[in-house]
């Protein structure tokens, strides 16, 4: 809270006027801010014991109690300014502080970073410098968490290095977090390779730059990637790209694709068998957003499916956009490369950054195991608001 | 750019497999066997032994063989439900004509009944099944965007002496041969809607009809399984009776969808009171309309509330009302107040500790949630976890106010409301993101206990587990 002009830490109500027209109060503070707060929704957050539950912090009143017209019998600025009494006409009385009054601003409220986060956008220039943590450190230290946590929220890309090279670190940090988010695959999966004994060794081709399991309505959204064994031999490297890098480049070049690329749904489909058959399917554009302005890329060439719901005459425009899409992803300026040492994890946000893989050799007798898991936004951010408050005392209003 | 294929990935752990884009998962070669060396052919359970010989395929053979028919590569958009409504497997007349556009690029067809359709070549080159350009066990596609040619021509197209078939001759060499029955499910815009991911919904009322099935028969029979979840899919709303009483059981069903999706509450949560009347008249207030975990980003799709016990009194039924249809009818009479509740978004949190720790979760959402097509996808109500910060301007407020009212008011009106007084045993299961639920208040007759357990389940996995069984049941 900053020092208001009178050098107080707090700030004070100087003069509440009503508008019955408008159906608000206009309140004058001490801060120089004026703000309206609307009756209804004053009545609404009546912070009294009968309609708000202190212990379980919940509200008690009910919008099928409520009256939206309602309109204060009488009000007051009490203790010096610090608080608003309003009593209402079924004489029930509220009182607000203040300061809690200053925090409300409606549209021009303060903006909460966990909830709305701020994205550092980066292309070429995060080789070499993608952010590191050291693994044990985040599993003992709360602030370190906090902040490998914060990379994956604004950067959405972080190494993790000096973890044990065996199976099970992937949910030591789940569960630093919180848990899995399972999928078909379960909750944590291995990618193997390993020439049989007879051959001399083999190469695996590239994985293209994609997203995982787009078929999901909701894929996953930090995906945690441990490489336990790396294989000797040439190649294996991973590669990244920004998706949000990606859609500034192409609505300034190529907004026509652009439309395209985020306004046409296409059909993601997967139909096998892992623990039990499965037959997952998604529709929805490669770039895509939420309802709170989140960005899901969803993007696998392999699993693209044919539907196109869209009009016959747009779909080689459809397609022209989607190799667009291929040139740009790859555009040395955007792309990432990073070769995973065992012990080294990569974590990231599987829903803005697409990942792929240069092809590999696997040499005879030497094998590449990598162990990989998901964690939800939702437990990632609510974690980091737990972590805020302890170690930095941040409160949500 | 485009080396051959000679080696993929092993999985050979039971629990898991490469989950990269689920291409290649369980399968694998190694040396010099290139898998796209040999045309498959058909019969899928000799696929797994004759390819992938040196390794061990104890979990490749149990992944392929049931999954898999001749017909996977071609699989046709899925139905809901086993008969098939309409034409979702495309109507089955013999292609009348083939013709080349070369102008347009693309490929018009018609079929004997009249239909007719346009396809583009970079459409049909992009889908291509052969071996080469579909892998026929993974069903992914090989070939890749970057790497496709957009202004592809064909040098000739023909229909098969029956006219079941169409194929077709590119200018670079390549032949593809399609199934007219299945080019004729994809129809571009017009295309059949996907009855799983934009169902026609049957909406209800207090006097819905109120489907129920049995616990056991939904661990054992694949078409109880189904018919659950398909009125899941279509009404929201259906009761499971008969269930033992302990708890666990929320488990034994989940696990026949295939897994139960946790909260910050645990992978189950608990409702226990031990209530006794002596003390005072013990009464419980009403538990007001409401959808569970309006707080999580990811809200759950379904609930399932298990009566373990059910205690002695008078009320305390339960309460539900279709949120969709309800919405549409507000919709008709005040379409500015369901706009409002469209934009509008609400924000919601909860703190605490529980299973997994300290948790803080915080989110915000419209009321009523329009998908890309317009219609109603989601609706969210929790007027114990909505918080009072409102991020628009202030004159919106009153009225967003008055909007979330009458919603409210009409979504406990009469003939909207559904009261169920649930038994123990009953395991009552609606879709969490359009059926609103509460409690009425309820006073206690006896001294008695009252435990619920409670679960969530996924859209992605109820759904998956549909299509699964509808094309199981279909082809039986």
């Amino acid at each position: 809270m900053t020092e208001t002009a009178n050098g107080e830490a707090q700030p004070r109500l100087l003069k509440v006027t009503r508008d019955d027209q408008a159906k608000w109060y206009v309140a004058d503070l001490s801060d120089y801010y004026s703000g309206k707060y609307p009756y209804v929704w004053l009545r609404d957050n009546c912070q009294c014991s009968q309609c708000y539950n202190k212990e379980c912090l919940q509200r008690e009143t009910l919008t099928a109690d409520m009256d939206p017209e309602v309109l204060p019998a009488s009000e007051s600025v009490v203790d010096d300014g610090r608080a608003l009494e309003v009593v209402w006409p079924d004489q029930h009385r509220s009182s607000y502080r203040a300061d809690w009054l200053d925090c409300q601003r409606f549209s021009e409220s303060q903006i909460d970073p966990i909830s709305h986060p701020e994205y550092q956008v980066w292309g070429a220039e995060m080789n070499g410098n993608i952010p590191t943590f050291d693994y044990a450190s985040i599993l003992s230290t709360d602030k370190v968490l906090y902040e490998w946590l914060r990379v994956l929220q604004t950067t959405g890309i972080a190494l993790v290095q000096r973890a044990p090279k065996e199976k099970g670190v992937c949910r030591q940090l789940a569960e630093r977090v919180a848990f899995f988010r399972r999928t078909i695959y379960g909750e944590e999966w291995q990618v193997e390779s390993k020439p049989n004994v007879s051959s001399l060794g083999y190469t695996s081709k590239y994985l293209v730059l994609h997203t995982d399991l787009p078929y999901y309505i909701s894929p996953p959204e930090v995906q945690l990637l441990h490489c336990i064994e790396q294989a000797k031999g040439k190649g294996g490297e991973n590669q990244f790209v920004d998706g949000w890098n990606i859609v500034r480049q192409l609505k300034a070049e190529h907004p026509e694709a652009y439309k395209l690329l985020s306004g046409v749904p296409i059909d993601y489909k997967n139909a096998a068998t892992d623990q039990y058959p499965f037959h997952m399917k998604a529709s929805r554009p490669i770039i895509d957003y939420d309802l709170r302005g989140e960005l899901c890329m969803r993007y696998n060439d392999p699993i693209r499916a044919p539907y196109m719901l869209m009009p016959v005459e747009k779909v080689t425009e459809m397609y022209k956009a989607i190799k667009l899409f291929n040139q740009v992803i790859y555009r040395p300026q955007n792309l990432v490369h990073h070769r995973l040492t065992e012990g080294e994890m990569v974590t990231f946000n599987n829903r803005r950054l697409l990942h792929g893989r240069s092809s590999f050799e696997v040499q005879a007798g030497s094998s590449r195991l990598l162990e990989g898991g998901y964690i939800d936004w939702d437990e990632v951010r609510s974690r980091t608001r737990v972590l805020r408050e302890k170690l930095y005392g941040i409160k949500r209003l | 750019m485009t080396g051959r294929l000679v080696g993929i990935h092993l999985a050979r752990f039971a629990s898991s497999s490469p989950r990269i884009g689920g291409l290649f998962r369980g399968v694998s070669t190694a040396g010099s066997n290139s898998i796209f060396s040999k045309q498959l052919k058909s019969s899928p359970s000799e696929v797994p032994s004759s390819r992938y010989m040196n390794l061990p395929l104890i979990s490749l053979t149990k992944s392929y063989s049931s999954a898999q028919t001749t017909n996977a590569v071609f699989a046709p958009p899925s139905s809901l439900g086993v008969q098939t409504e309409g034409a979702s497997k495309g109507h089955c007349d013999a292609v009348s004509d083939v013709r080349l556009d070369d102008g347009g690029k693309q490929l018009i067809m018609s079929w004997e009944g009249g239909q007719s359709q346009t396809f583009p070549y970079v459409w049909l080159r992009d889908n291509c099944r052969c071996s080469k350009c579909f892998h026929p066990v993974a069903l992914a596609r090989l070939t890749m965007a970057h790497d496709l040619d957009v202004d592809v021509t064909v040098a000739s197209a023909d229909k098969s002496p029956e006219g079941d078939d169409v194929i077709i001759h590119w200018d670079d060499g390549h032949e593809s041969q399609f199934p007219s029955d299945w080019l004729a499910a994809y129809r571009f815009v017009d295309s059949q809607r996907d009855q799983i991911l934009n169902p026609k919904y049957k909406l209800w009322g207090a006097d819905i009809d109120l489907q129920s099935f049995e616990f056991g028969e939904l661990l054992e029979d694949d078409r109880a399984l189904h018919d659950w979840l398909a009125e899941l899919v279509i009404r929201g709303i259906a009761v499971v009776k008969n269930t033992p009483s302990e708890v666990g059981q929320l488990h034994r069903l989940g696990g026949r969808v295939a897994f139960l999706r946790s909260c910050n509450y645990g992978p189950t949560f608990q409702v226990k009171s031990k209530v006794d009347p002596s003390n005072a008249a013990y009464t419980s207030g009403p538990l007001a309309l409401h959808t569970d975990l309006a707080y999580y980003i990811r809200q759950p799709g379904i609930q399932m509330l298990h009566c373990i016990e059910q205690a002695e009194c008078t009320g305390g039924e339960n309460l539900f009302s279709d949120g969709f249809k309800v919405a549409l009818d507000l919709k008709e009479v005040d379409p500015e107040a369901f706009r409002l509740l469209t934009t509008v978004q609400f924000e919601f949190f909860d703190v605490g500790t529980d299973h997994y720790g300290k948790f803080h979760q915080y989110s915000r959402h419209p009321t009523i949630e329009l998908d890309e097509l317009k219609e109603i996808a989601s609706i969210t109500i929790s007027d114990h976890s909505r918080d009072p910060m409102l991020r628009v301007p202030p004159d919106q407020v009153q009225p967003v106010y008055r909007a979330l009212s009458k919603y409210c008011k009409m979504l406990v009106e009469p003939q909207n409301l559904l009261k169920y007084k649930m038994e123990k045993g009953d395991i009552t299961t609606f879709n969490n993101r359009r059926a609103l639920h509460g409690r009425s208040a309820f006073q206690v007759t006896k001294a008695s206990g009252r435990h619920l357990e409670g679960s969530y389940l996924e859209w992605d996995e109820v759904n998956s587990r549909l299509r699964v069984l509808a094309a199981e049941l279909q082809s039986k």
